[in-house]
């Protein structure tokens, strides 16, 4: 695939591949976006990007991936809060579903909170991001998808493109994540949530926020679970000591155990996840581009949106999302 | 105690975002009607955004009873949104909701007859006629695996067990009766897992199932389990490799 077709571009060369009736993913400010044709297309507003040229914050480029049409068309649908638990479900027996879930809606509250519970969830492949803006607007700005069929703009809905694949060939999702669990104590919750106050830390009831002040916690690190071997980050947003509240941009689970991650290099160069180059799409985290300095500087290929949340079956944090198409 | 909407969004397994907004009980004909809808979205990271809309269209099935009651559920669809394909709730145009579809279609399938449904569920005889002319005009189908949720057991025996994926004829993946499935969930079988998917989905299940004393919930688990390896078999080169020497 060319960097043409799979990469960051102008609105005149994304417009010509939507003209030409190719099925698109495509991210990038929301007045480019909103510049688009009606096509075979999803989209989702972000100004971040990781290009072959390195980190940038761009209005006027658009970061556009061609999905391979070999075995079927494609069907781009859209779910609100009452049809979410379904996107699994409604995925092709072989294929993968892609999914943009606009950042703060109801619909990202929910899937974050209730994904692992839906039907079919880790039986089919489902990859995507959360869509966000610029942070210079947070708060004014409100975060939206594209179904680009109708060139339908929607802050409340996640939109999906459900793609088959033919038999010899099968999705593959996969996550680069520098984060590993540190040394310290095991962490529980009472409750699944974005928000936490009181934990067990160790099997002892106190809060987290206790806990982080007393360790002097770098709050750039996540806090992370194990999940049979694949490491799984909740970011810390933020530590309110008077309300002895912590807040999240992923949900801690309550039947989860966690730890503060081990420390990292902030600064070291992102290394390469084996396969990536392969991948048909990926994904990172904004926090990443802001917690590493990544504007400007090269990435892990293949490169794409900087997001307000990955997804790889689940929500993640501070993560690299890969999707690759393997042949048997 | 239990108030009176709690105790139905149990009864019925109602799920968020769905809520139990009102229940009425009508004693004289023994009949409960319950109103379900969509809960206001909470708003988070204190962003304000707009309210997901609460018009929109009342939908209205006949439930399979409960202790000699009937039950009526009322389901407010925002407008925009499908209508949900829960048990709770039926298709449109139908009288039924899906566990009631189901337990009729099961009582047909062993032959009971329209008045025998009729007598043994308690339903009107013509709108099981309605719902015959339907099927039989194939205008309404009732798929095994529609609104049955993962992790919920039916709780009024009316629906048969969804049947596992049979694998395919030259599946190396051990049958679902052998006992490799059980040690693999309950975690005494280790693997050296590299497929994300299969990483999460261990992990969740092996949580959940040291939670779980009821023996058909944990089958249901372990079919799960059997049902990814057959989907995904092609990617699980290095776990099958593993797990075959281990299989009866």
């Amino acid at each position: 695939m060319s960097a043409l077709e799979n990469g960051l571009m102008g609105l005149d060369d994304a417009a010509a591949l939507i003209e030409a009736g190719h099925f698109l993913m495509i991210a990038g400010d929301e007045a480019l976006l909103r510049s688009l044709p009606a096509g075979n297309w999803m989209g989702g507003t972000i100004p971040y990007f990781m290009g072959s040229d390195g980190g940038q914050v761009s209005r006027d480029r658009l970061f556009v991936t061609r999905v391979p049409v070999d075995a079927g068309r494609p069907e781009i649908r859209s779910y609100d809060i009452t049809s979410i638990d379904h996107v699994c479900a409604d995925g092709p027996m072989n294929g993968f579903s892609l999914i943009i879930i606009p950042a703060f809606s109801a619909v990202h509250s929910l899937y974050a909170r209730k994904a692992p519970g839906f039907e079919d969830m880790f039986i089919k492949p489902v990859a995507g991001w959360v869509a966000g803006c610029h942070l210079d607007d947070l708060g004014r700005v409100a975060p939206l998808v594209v179904s680009g069929p109708g060139l339908d703009f929607d802050a409340e809905r996640a939109v999906v493109m459900h793609v088959p694949l033919p038999p010899d060939r099968y999705a593959h999702v996969h996550i680069a994540n520098v984060m590993r669990q540190g040394e310290g104590a095991v962490l529980r919750f009472p409750d699944t949530g974005f928000s936490a106050g009181r934990c067990t830390v160790d099997g002892v009831d106190t809060t987290l926020a206790a806990y982080l002040e007393a360790c002097q916690a770098d709050l750039r690190l996540p806090l992370v679970a194990d999940y049979g071997g694949a490491s799984v980050n909740v970011s810390i947003k933020g530590v309110d000591r008077v309300a002895g509240r912590v807040d999240f941009y992923a949900p801690v689970f309550e039947d989860v155990a966690y730890r503060l991650a081990a420390p990292v290099d902030f600064s070291a160069d992102p290394e390469a996840e084996a396969g990536g180059e392969a991948a048909l799409w990926s994904c990172n985290c904004i926090l990443n581009y802001l917690y590493c300095g990544l504007e400007g500087r090269r990435g892990a290929a293949p490169g794409g949106p900087m997001t307000f949340g990955e997804i790889a079956y689940l929500l993640l944090n501070q993560t690299q999302v890969f999707l690759e198409i393997e042949e048997l | 105690m239990v108030d009176g909407l709690t105790l139905w969004k149990q009864l019925l397994q109602v799920q968020e975002p769905w809520v139990v907004q009102a229940c009425r009980a009508d004693e004289f004909n023994r009949c409960m009607a319950v109103w379900i809808g969509v809960e206001a979205p909470r708003s988070w990271f204190g962003l304000g955004r707009q309210r997901v809309a609460q018009g929109g269209a009342e939908a209205s099935w006949r439930h399979t009873g409960f202790g000699g009651w009937r039950v009526q559920v009322h389901v407010r669809v925002p407008t925009g949104s499908e209508m949900p394909r829960h048990p709770w709730a039926g298709e449109a145009g139908m009288p039924f909701t899906r566990a009631l579809d189901r337990q009729i279609l099961s009582l047909l399938n062993e032959g009971v007859s329209m008045n025998g449904v009729c007598a043994i569920l308690d339903l009107p005889v013509a709108e099981v006629w309605r719902y015959r002319y339907a099927l039989d005009h194939g205008r309404h189908a009732v798929t095994s695996t529609e609104a049955q949720p993962a992790s919920v057991v039916i709780s009024d025996g009316a629906a048969p067990p969804v049947a596992p994926p049979a694998a395919p004829i030259s599946s190396r993946v051990p049958d679902l009766d052998d006992p490799v499935w059980q040690r693999l969930m309950d975690g005494t079988l280790a693997l050296d897992v590299r497929v994300l998917g299969l990483q999460l989905l261990l992990s969740r299940t092996r949580s959940q199932v040291a939670l779980i004393a009821d023996e058909e919930v944990r089958r249901m688990k372990l079919r799960d389990l059997h049902r990814y390896f057959v989907k995904n078999e092609r990617m699980l080169v290095h776990e099958l490799r593993q797990l075959l020497p281990e299989a009866a």
